[in-house]
């Protein structure tokens, strides 16, 4: 416990820990965590209540093809591969390919714009395009790549079958190299979508009142955002902490009677309730402001905190037993790059905004961006529990594993350096 | 004679392709025990491998009838104090001793009675409030001295404490190791011949991981006897003498210059015979051909 209190005092003291709590508070304050996020109010009969997917081939497929039809026709695609935003053109072979895609979701394989048939007799004029005429009479037109044309005539085919819509829509995400809207992850939010009727507004708020107690609802919200941040900034303090005992200091310390397991814990132990506090102080401060929003009476006033131990903390442990680990192997700082890097991935490469999708195992920051859908959290909360549990084990394995890595260089056994190769390495023995 | 403190037995420990510590025999007994070598003589090794910091190869050591296998033991009654010592900046003096006397296993009441005692003992009691970024190069190797010495081990191990110390400072830092040497071992790693000779009774001397000499100082300078000679000589000689022999001294006074020097092979054509000092000795034992001694000191 001595030690314990020391570390806190040593870690309660730096510039490190000062400016964690002050990223966590900033980004709480910034997305409207604290002060208070609106309150819950009961739906009234006749209003708007968000909209919903519904999941339904017949209301997905013309809208999503109708969307695709619409970008072909003016050659850009959206698309947010890795969750940044990305403007698509294809060449003319993928034109062709992302051409048969439209041409069998098309009524008879015919693609009009404004309705070929109609156009008899008339006279064309192109403007910013190009004509030449063939040898047998016929025209190519190549038209301008910035012209948009008419979707209001696309029509899907008709008894198109639902798994071969699914089909076509994989091969033009493939086509355009992942991340549109047409992939599977994304159909089906995308498009469909139907609103959320008064009962099932009403059935959402009082679920959120007898399941969630009011709080626990506001505390899944919280922990959506502080899981953002809490997997992302622990990872440093735990590497400042790790890196203080670079050569000069280390020698001091390991030949000291403490095991390294005791140390190694006791520093992990540390770092886990110094990087948990700015959380547990807001979970009271909300809980406080609830309180006396809803009546204390009405509310689950351990919400915060169960959701803060629930969902936060392995988060948190995770990104300081990354941190912990690559800092005692390398004796760098390597280990925000790697949080860094399964941070971006895990945000950007996210399931939605409140569907929990099932990634189970590696899943390092669960998403809830809505205040209640409390069905939807029960639809998931048991995969929710492996994935936490999950992720838990893999960073108590990383820290046993820090205990090992530190006594095997403890005792001059391992010595891992990437300066080695630049002839910088600081770790490099002395004789 | 005392049973030693340390033995070591055939040691050897190589970096890669580097033979650090080569066949090495070494006994140690209490007080004050000099290690001498040129940088790189495996000093570091030799002296990090008895601190369990480092994995022997071949060989045996035993610090007071432990193996130094079990580190735990070994911990317990060694005091380190590395070459370049420091602890975090942001800790005052107080706060150090108390984390380090924390991972020594020291209960509370052992730390309150102790860390005033050190204080004093290293003449830091009027710095205990400042931060460790703050002292100066000579209270940070007392401080130093004061960690190694806070859990009362019954083997001290120094590397090179003295560099960098002003000569005040190493003046007062040598007396503090004879003190702390009167019941306990005290290992000096040092390259500076003089803290060897003004403190140390037995020495030993490694050159590129093997023993090249163990004996007491007035020993080595036995050993050079009859090997040191001093000449006057003008500024123009002096390339002459210089590139014949080994000056270990050069003193000039107006136009004229007394040498030092090696002449190992016999009298040399000009110089008379001089008593050699230690250092004398020291620059003799490693440039001397065959001078190896790997018996036990």
């Amino acid at each position: 416990m001595a030690l314990f209190k020391l570390e806190m005092r040593r870690l309660l003291f730096s510039l490190i820990f000062l400016l964690t709590v002050a990223g966590v508070a900033a980004f709480a304050w910034s997305q409207g965590v604290i002060p208070s996020a609106d309150p819950i109010t009961k739906p009234e009969p006749g209003g708007a209540y968000g909209s919903k997917p519904s999941g339904d081939p017949a209301l997905i497929m013309p809208e999503a093809a109708v969307s695709l039809y619409g970008q072909y026709a003016a050659n850009r695609y959206i698309t947010y591969p890795n969750g940044f935003y990305k403007m698509v053109r294809l060449n003319e072979s993928k034109k062709a390919q992302m051409s048969a895609v439209i041409t069998e979701l098309a009524e008879d394989g015919v693609i009009s714009a404004g309705g070929a048939a109609d156009l008899d007799g008339k006279e064309i004029k192109i403007t910013g395009g190009d004509m030449t005429v063939n040898m047998d009479g016929s025209v190519n037109i190549i038209m301008p790549e910035d012209s948009v044309m008419s979707v209001d005539e696309f029509t899907l085919k008709e008894g198109l079958a639902w798994e071969r819509f699914l089909e076509l829509m994989e091969r033009a995400d493939d086509i355009l190299g992942g991340g549109s809207d047409f992939s599977g992850q994304w159909l089906e939010h995308r498009f469909g979508q139907i609103p959320v009727t008064y009962e099932e507004a009403l059935a959402d708020y009082e679920l959120a009142v007898t399941g969630d107690r009011l709080t626990g609802a506001h505390a899944r919200l919280f922990s959506d955002y502080m899981g953002i941040i809490m997997s992302l900034l622990p990872v440093f303090p735990a590497v400042f902490f790790c890196l203080a005992d670079r050569r000069r200091i280390a020698p001091v310390l390991q030949s000291r009677r403490v095991s390294s397991a005791k140390l190694i814990l006791t520093r992990f132990a540390a770092l886990l309730c110094g990087v948990m506090l700015p959380v547990l102080v807001m979970s009271a401060i909300m809980t406080a402001v609830y309180a006396a929003e809803y009546g204390a009476a009405n509310i689950d006033i351990w919400a915060y905190f169960k959701y803060g131990l629930f969902w936060i903390m392995p988060t948190a442990i995770t990104g300081l037993s990354i941190g912990m680990f690559f800092s005692t192997l390398t004796s760098t700082p390597i280990a925000i790059g790697a949080q860094l890097a399964w941070w971006f991935f895990d945000m950007m490469g996210g399931s939605g905004m409140y569907e929990f999708q099932g990634v189970t195992a590696l899943k390092l920051i669960p998403r809830h961006n809505a205040l209640g859908k409390t069905a939807v959290y029960l639809g998931y909360r048991q995969d929710l529990i492996w994935n936490r549990v999950w992720i838990t084990l893999i960073a108590l394995g990383l820290a046993a594993a820090s205990v090992i890595v530190y006594s095997l260089k403890r005792r001059g056994l391992l010595n891992v350096s990437v300066f080695k190769m630049f002839g910088n390495d600081k770790e490099r023995p002395e004789v | 004679m005392s049973e030693p403190s340390i033995v070591i037995e055939n040691l050897s420990k190589s970096y890669g392709t580097k033979q650090a510590l080569c066949g090495l025999n070494l006994r140690i007994q209490t007080g004050m025990f000099g290690l001498l070598g040129k940088n790189g003589a495996g000093k570091t090794t030799l002296m990090k491998t008895i601190a369990t910091l480092l994995k022997k190869q071949t060989g045996r050591i035993t610090v007071c009838g432990v193996s130094v296998e079990r580190a735990a033991e070994i911990r317990a009654i060694i005091g380190y104090l590395p070459q370049d010592f420091n602890m975090y900046g942001g800790m005052t003096v107080r706060q150090a001793l108390d984390y380090l006397g924390v991972l020594s296993g020291m209960t509370k009441r052992e730390r309150l009675s102790r860390i005033p005692v050190m204080l004093e003992r290293v003449n830091l009691e009027s710095q205990a409030g400042k931060k460790v970024k703050a002292l100066s190069g000579g209270m940070r190797q007392r401080l130093g001295i004061a960690q190694a010495l806070l859990h009362d081990p019954q083997v001290l191990i120094v590397d090179e404490p003295t560099a960098g110390l002003d000569p005040e400072e190493r003046v007062r830092f040598r007396n503090l190791l004879c003190e702390v040497a009167q019941n306990k071992t005290v290992i000096l790693s040092t390259h500076i011949v003089g803290d060897v000779e003004a403190t140390c009774q037995e020495i030993a001397i490694l050159d590129e991981g093997r023993l090249k000499f163990g004996g007491t100082v007035s020993e080595l300078c036995k050993l050079a006897e009859g090997s040191v000679y001093t000449a006057d000589c003008s500024f123009d000689e002096l390339p002459m003498i210089r590139s014949a022999y080994t000056v270990t001294g050069t003193v000039s006074k107006g136009g004229r210059h007394t040498v030092r020097f090696l002449s190992p092979n016999g009298k040399p054509a000009t110089g008379r015979e001089t008593a050699p000092t230690a250092e004398d000795a020291y620059i003799y034992c490693l440039q001397a051909r065959g001078g190896a001694n790997n018996g036990a000191v």
